[in-house]
């Protein structure tokens, strides 16, 4: 009878084990979010209002490529690298996306200097300046050492060196969409809340690649299009009606170099799930932003996956 | 597994020929036909599928061969019925088994049908009239070490669905035990006594992988309780507690709250007196083994009605309460008595009177320094039987059943059903508690050796609503006639009137009559007419079965 009742008492034991759950909401979820952007309540409502994403498989099979094309308004020889870059977007569309980064090998420089009474509105931001000197200053052996520069996901091109002049960012850019080696792949959903300013972004990101050893970092960079603004153009002169496309204006979570991917943030399907809050300046009009999400490998700097995603 | 059961079927079959000479193979099985040709009829928004035809087929087949057993069912669905769910199709096997069994082990492998104590822990069945089976595909073992222990166990995934002639398993899987001790059997000296202790306790776990990016899902849910059972000469009582952990799902709004449920059975019977009184208390307990299904959907366990199944047209389907499994706190109590024969009132055959009430009522939720909103997502707390003002549903309902003479006998029913539409919902034209009043005349006379009648009169009357306006579709009348030669024969017909229908257009006739014949274990059934909409249940589980007019031929074969 002994014997039964231990049998049964283990059996318990083992069967009763049920998960016991204190917090109801992930990490990078509900703990972290600042849930006054949300109008209509708190982290409950927002979920039980069908507003927190439920990601279904992931079928994207490309690989994306991001140009940061390093500039500044004051360059004369950065209006035909952006060109460059616009076109190369354009002729892949929803495949290749640019962002422009106003920041010189130093920081800033006379390139990116405010210098009124034309030049007086400041594209640069503390984490685009930090992108800059970081490969600009810091990168061993580096190419970086004036405007215009740029990355094609900051691939190694043999050499050593992520960055490179915009003469070859079209030949580098065909290379890698051809070589499409797809090692990370990302989705995601988000919601902006006018009355707030209030934007939630929920991402989920998939290492596809196993041999991935080196720590991954998520970043986003939030982007403005079309702001109407001086630039100083090749032949010298100032276009004061020039329009520069995609200016990265800073990083939603004030990270230049993001937030690395760890089991904190990992699902039981071996998922990464970052989610953020950002309320928008009001400075800026919702429809004309949108955020460039990528994963970056801490080691080498190469950016695996980048998508876009609108803001409004 | 299919390979092995087929040969277990084919070698037991090709052994009926040896059966008389060998008394340990033992083949028994049913089989149920039911086809139907249906027609449009926009009166009462009956449609005709693209099929026109429609039929459901089965066969069980159960073989033991000394300690050896194993079973199947066949089923078709080309495509099925009316009221089934809608993913059933397709021609396969839907049931299967085989185990081995002897005084101290019974092992199945397959398809398993178990019931831990009331089964509010874990119950597994088949009801083909609700298209219901929640079998667990798996492995059992039961232990019966000492005489008067049981030890079951069971490991697997739910059946949810028939489709394209193959089982379609639920996402979770299901483990459980059970333990059952008769004190009278094990402690010396206790075995002759009068006063009988059972005594039980089941565990069960699920487990679901956590398939949600806004919420930590717990992926291994229990269910755990005990159970007792008295019983001293005439008086027994009964009684089962279990708790559930964390489960979330689409039945509570995936909220973090434990649930639980309590049952408690008394009853007393003696030559000519039954008493039984019942009383439960449920609190967010549905336990499925996907936390995303709802209907009725691979259900764990089982939550025990608290009301009466009845059999009248009238009350059986136009007001039926279905067991809310998210919370209801429900007591029943049933009387019946014999008056004696050769009594004044009982006459030379006697008389017999039945009353039955029960009562459901909607948990107390208490949110007393409780935020529902924040991250516990625990948003309220409830006590066992702690109910609320909240009214889900009552029955007073009495028969008095006598019989006249050799020939003719009479039972007079009445019922009165308050249901709350908001939470039990039957109908779209209704809103909060549907008050009914039902009368019933049921009399049978036999005309001769081989030919009887059987004639009932049913009423159902609805009070208005509380603007004073006709509820739901006001009244009912059902006339039944059926008409029996013995020994096969039997014709029936019915007609239910919803005479009171505020909408005279809608005053529609449910014409429906029955033809069929009886022999030995065959049954073939022929029906022809309009059915009406609604919710069929059986012990508090609920099937919705659309209107249908049209043709229904069935056919029955046990051996």
């Amino acid at each position: 009878m002994k014997k039964i009742f231990l049998i049964l008492s283990i059996a318990a034991i083992l069967f009763t084990s049920c998960d016991k759950v204190d917090n109801a909401y992930p990490q990078g979820g509900n703990t972290t979010l600042e849930w006054s952007l949300y109008p209509n309540g708190d982290s409950t409502t927002y979920a039980n209002n069908g507003l927190w994403p439920v990601f279904t498989a992931n079928t994207n099979t490309n690989r994306n490529i991001l140009i940061e094309d390093f500039t500044g308004h004051r360059c004369t020889f950065c209006p035909p690298a952006a060109t460059e870059a616009k076109n190369i977007e354009q002729t892949n569309p929803g495949r290749v996306f640019s962002t422009a980064i106003h920041t010189g090998p130093d920081g800033i420089g006379d390139f990116q200097a405010v210098v009124p009474p034309t030049y007086t509105h400041d594209f640069t931001c503390p984490e685009g300046l930090e992108i800059g000197i970081y490969f600009g200053n810091d990168w061993p052996g580096t190419i970086f050492t004036g405007n215009p520069k740029g990355t094609i996901s900051r691939i190694d091109d043999g050499n050593g060196q992520v960055t490179s002049s915009p003469g070859n960012w079209s030949n580098a850019t065909t290379t890698a969409l051809t070589a499409n080696d797809l090692k990370v792949n990302i989705q995601a959903a988000s919601n902006y809340f006018p009355s707030t300013e209030g934007y939630f972004l929920h991402t989920e990101i998939d290492v596809l690649d196993a041999t991935l050893t080196n720590d991954l970092s998520i970043v986003v960079y939030v982007c403005e299009d079309s702001i109407i603004k001086p630039q100083k153009m090749p032949d010298g002169s100032t276009n004061s009606n020039y329009i520069h496309h995609n200016v990265m204006r800073t990083c939603i979570d004030g990270y230049a170099f993001g937030q690395t991917l760890d089991d904190a943030h990992k699902d039981s399907n071996g998922k990464y799930h970052y989610n953020y809050s950002y309320k928008l300046p009001v400075v800026y009009n919702p429809q004309n932003m949108h955020v460039l999400i990528f994963v970056r490998d801490a080691v080498t700097e190469e950016i695996y996956q980048v998508i876009e995603q609108h803001i409004q | 597994m299919k390979i092995l059961l087929l040969t277990t079927v084919i070698v037991a079959t090709s052994y009926i020929g040896y059966s008389q000479q060998d008394d340990g193979l033992n083949i028994t099985g049913n089989i149920e036909s039911i086809f139907q040709y249906l027609n449009e009829d926009p009166l009462i928004d009956a449609t005709q599928p693209d099929s026109k035809a429609l039929i459901n087929s089965y066969m069980n087949v159960f073989v033991t061969y000394k300690n050896f057993k194993a079973g199947m069912r066949m089923e078709s669905y080309l495509p099925r019925i009316q009221g089934y769910p809608n993913r059933f199709d397709g021609t396969g096997l839907g049931m299967r088994y085989v185990g081995y069994t002897n005084d101290w082990v019974d092992v199945t492998i397959g398809s398993i049908y178990e019931q831990f104590g009331s089964g509010m822990a874990l119950r597994t069945y088949e009801d083909r009239s609700l298209g219901y089976d929640n079998f667990l595909d798996g492995a059992r073992i039961i232990l019966r070490p000492y005489k008067g222990v049981t030890i079951k166990g069971v490991y697997g995934k739910q059946r949810l669905s028939f489709e394209e002639g193959k089982i379609v398993h639920a996402d979770g899987i299901v483990r459980g035990i059970d333990g059952e001790v008769n004190l009278n059997s094990v402690i010396p000296n206790f075995e002759k006594s009068k006063f009988k202790v059972t005594l039980g306790g089941s565990f069960v776990s699920k487990y679901q992988k956590d398939n949600r990016q806004d919420l930590i899902l717990p992926e291994n849910v229990g269910v755990y309780g005990g159970r007792i059972d008295l019983r001293y000469k005439r008086f027994n009582l009964g009684g089962e507690y279990v708790v559930k952990g964390q489960d979330p799902s689409s039945d509570n709004a995936y909220i973090y709250n434990y649930g639980h449920a309590a049952l408690i059975n008394f009853g007393y019977s003696q030559k000519g007196l039954g008493i039984i009184l019942s009383a439960k208390s449920v609190d967010n307990m549905s336990y499925r083994s996907d936390r995303d299904k709802d209907l009725q959907d691979v259900f764990i366990n089982y939550l025990p009605a608290m009301n009466k199944t009845h059999t009248y047209n009238l009350v059986a389907t136009l007001y039926p309460y279905a067991t809310q499994p998210v919370g209801e706190i429900a007591y029943q109590a049933e009387v019946l008595y014999t008056i004696k024969r050769k009594t004044p009132l009982g006459g030379k055959y006697g008389m017999t009177l039945n009353g039955n009430f029960s009562i459901a009522y909607r948990p107390n939720q208490n949110t007393n320094g409780i935020n529902p909103n924040d991250s516990s997502r625990v948003t309220y707390t409830s006590g066992p039987f702690d109910m609320s003002d909240s009214l889900y549903w009552r029955d007073i309902n009495f028969s008095i059943y006598k019989k006249f003479s050799k020939k003719f006998n009479l039972k007079v029913s009445y019922f009165n059903i308050v249901l709350n539409n908001d939470v039990a919902k039957v109908t779209g034209n209704a809103h909060g508690l549907i008050k009914s009043n039902i009368g019933v005349i049921a009399a049978g006379y036999k005309i001769n050796k081989k030919h009887s009648v059987r004639v009932e009169l049913q009423g159902l009357f609805i009070e208005d609503d509380d603007y004073g306006n006709i509820n739901d579709n006001g009244n009912w009348a059902t006339a039944v006639i059926e008409y029996s030669i013995s020994p096969g024969w039997f014709i029936s017909i019915i007609d239910q009137y919803n005479y009171g229908n505020s909408n005279v257009n809608n005053r529609t006739h449910y014409l429906y009559g029955t033809f069929g014949y009886i022999k030995d274990a065959t049954r073939i059934t022929l029906g022809y007419g309009r059915q009406r909409a609604g919710l069929f249940c059986v012990g508090g589980v609920c099937r919705f079965v659309p209107a249908s007019n049209g043709l229904t031929l069935s056919f029955t074969q046990s051996f």
